[in-house]
């Protein structure tokens, strides 16, 4: 998932489900992650979850 | 039946296979590791390496605002009286301006101009756009 993408992510609701996984709040991950580093991390988790579509 | 036509229905029929998917390096131009760590993107200005640090994403998005602006400036300028102007002097300025906001400061103006070749300047702008602009420029028209 490239980088612009990722907001697309966020207004699908799989930024909710990933902070919920992660336990970690928005303004953290906006203010500590970068764009590439943020898409590695939702990529592995939805490799984790549903690893038959996301390999 | 021509033996053409045989091949034609054949290549028809074969199912398309996927789109390989694009390695990590491919897609962002680093590694996982690099990505992961933040590793720096070395500059170089008056033959000295500079370390700036990625952009977190509250930052890249304001950093990614002033470089739409210089797209929409420098699309602007394409009448060829304005393009040599702008392609031979204000250009470079947009370069400077634009990675001191990316170093947050680290980078000064003055350091740029006072040490680095227009060379050095091409190379480093060419360098940072790639490094954060390949993911979303990749996918552009």
């Amino acid at each position: 998932m490239p980088p612009f993408l990722a907001l697309d992510a966020l207004s699908a609701g799989v930024f909710e489900f990933a902070l919920h996984e992660w336990r970690l709040t928005p303004e953290y991950i906006l203010s500590n992650w970068t764009e590439a580093k943020y898409c590695m991390m939702v990529e592995a988790l939805l490799k984790r979850i549903d690893p038959e579509h996301h390999r | 039946m021509s033996e053409e036509v045989v091949q034609e229905q054949e290549q028809v029929k074969k199912p398309i296979p996927p789109a390989p998917i694009p390695t990590v390096e491919e897609r962002f131009g680093r590694s996982e590791e690099e990505i992961m760590t933040d590793a720096p993107l070395v500059l170089r200005f008056g033959n000295q390496e500079h370390h700036v640090k990625p952009l977190v994403i509250q930052d890249s998005k304001e950093w990614r605002k002033k470089y739409l602006a210089f797209i929409r400036v420098a699309r602007e300028k394409r009448d060829p009286d304005k393009a040599l102007e702008f392609g031979g002097l204000e250009i470079l300025d947009h370069y400077v301006t634009l990675i001191c906001a990316y170093s947050k400061g680290e980078i000064s103006r003055a350091l740029i101009e006072s040490t680095a070749t227009e060379a050095e300047l091409v190379q480093a702008w060419e360098a940072l756009e790639d490094f954060v602009c390949r993911p979303f420029l990749r996918l552009m028209p």
